[in-house]
């Protein structure tokens, strides 16, 4: 009696220690082992073998112990390894940074990506992605006294370049950048303008930027929205939606 | 067209805004310099892209004059004393000794020996722009 009794103490404790265990690692193994224990204590079968229940209840204690506690050694309190759970900004690289603040324009604009990767936007959401990037990469390139200090016209062809740049690789559907605008109706010489560089009447505009009719153009703040490039642009694309994308020169 | 210091000035500038790749596209560089020149910046672009990456102020002359002939326990005050603030402040420095490099030596100052090299030929392709 008196051994049944300290059977029954030692496996109740067994059940708390393997429910413990079994909370810990969630294995098959400690789940047959709290069942079985659970069985023994309930006395379901009505014949209770406690020498076959015993030998049972060890054998999966010790495969349990054997295949989760053995290959997995439980953690010393204070050993564990710090996780990192929160983003680290600092690690990123500059190029990180400018992709990371494209890709937001891209988003606050209301464009969204697809599964090809490639984005559909409206001519307003690209104006908006055009408008940010130039206004972004302006004042980054005015507060550097080394780039403030260059003539206009390379620093406006600068920012060109980069706001370009950029626009590929945000993958706008159907976004052409710096594209030859050709006249549809005639070969050379249908603008009413004379070239400066060849002196007859353009065959061609580039653009900076063309989705369908929509044509887009980065320019200084201050620049008349008419003239022979902007008839050329309306002419030659067959469209009276030609909008600048305006920048504060420096 | 850009003078050589312009040039110098532009690249330098690139660099420091992650920009320096726009190099690559033509239309920046007939802006600013002429066809026969084209190939000369985008060496000078490679160089300073090269020198910048390879940047350890604790190696310069100018950091190491500094070491010399003091203690092991004052070497390495000094270099504890080294933190990101001045790191940041010695690569503002370099761009600026860059943008001079045609009337001044301190870039060779801040510069490990072992890149005197590209500075060398960094301030030969410079001399050389506007030369037909």
């Amino acid at each position: 009696m008196i051994k049944a009794t300290c059977l029954i103490i030692n496996v109740g404790a067994g059940v708390q220690s393997a429910r413990a265990l079994n909370s810990l690692f969630g294995s098959r193994a400690g789940v047959r082992m709290v069942n079985q224990v659970d069985d023994f204590l309930r006395g379901t079968d009505g014949s209770l073998d406690v020498g076959r229940l015993w030998r049972r209840f060890t054998s999966a204690a010790q495969r349990f112990l054997e295949s989760e506690a053995g290959s997995v050694p439980a953690p010393r309190r204070g050993s564990l390894p710090r996780v990192r759970n929160y983003f680290d900004a600092t690690q990123l690289s500059d190029e990180a940074v400018d992709v990371a603040i494209a890709k937001s324009i891209r988003r606050k604009s209301g464009a969204r990506g697809t599964s090809s990767g490639q984005i559909p936007a409206s001519a307003d959401q690209v104006e908006f992605m055009l408008q940010k990037m130039t206004a972004w990469r302006r004042n980054v390139h005015a507060a550097n006294p080394h780039l403030a200090s260059l003539p206009a016209n390379v620093k406006g062809t600068i920012i060109h370049s980069f706001v370009s740049k950029r626009m590929r690789g945000l993958d706008v559907a159907g976004l052409r950048v710096n594209e030859r605008l050709n006249s549809p109706f005639l070969a050379p010489g249908t603008s009413q303008h004379i070239s400066a560089a060849t002196g007859v009447p353009y065959t061609y505009r580039i653009p900076d930027f063309r989705l369908q009719a929509t044509t887009l153009d980065i320019k200084p703040q201050g620049t008349s929205l008419t003239g022979a490039q902007v008839d050329d642009f309306m002419s030659f694309g067959n469209t009276s939606d030609v909008r600048f994308i305006n920048y504060y020169p420096f | 067209m850009l003078s050589p210091a312009e040039v110098l000035k532009m690249l330098v500038g690139l660099k420091e805004v992650n920009d320096l790749d726009v190099i690559n596209d033509d239309a920046v560089l007939a802006a600013s310099c002429t066809e026969s020149d084209k190939a000369t910046v985008r060496s000078m672009a490679a160089i300073i892209e090269e020198v910048y990456d390879s940047f350890d102020y604790e190696a310069s002359p100018e950091f190491l004059a500094k070491l010399e002939g003091k203690s092991e326990q004052v070497q390495t005050m000094h270099r504890k004393l080294l933190d990101q603030t001045k790191r940041r402040d010695a690569v503002r420095r370099l761009g600026e000794a860059i943008t001079q490099l045609l009337s001044s030596n301190d870039a060779f100052n801040l510069v490990n020996i072992e890149q005197h090299h590209r500075l060398i030929a960094l301030k030969e392709l410079a001399e050389s722009i506007g030369r037909v």
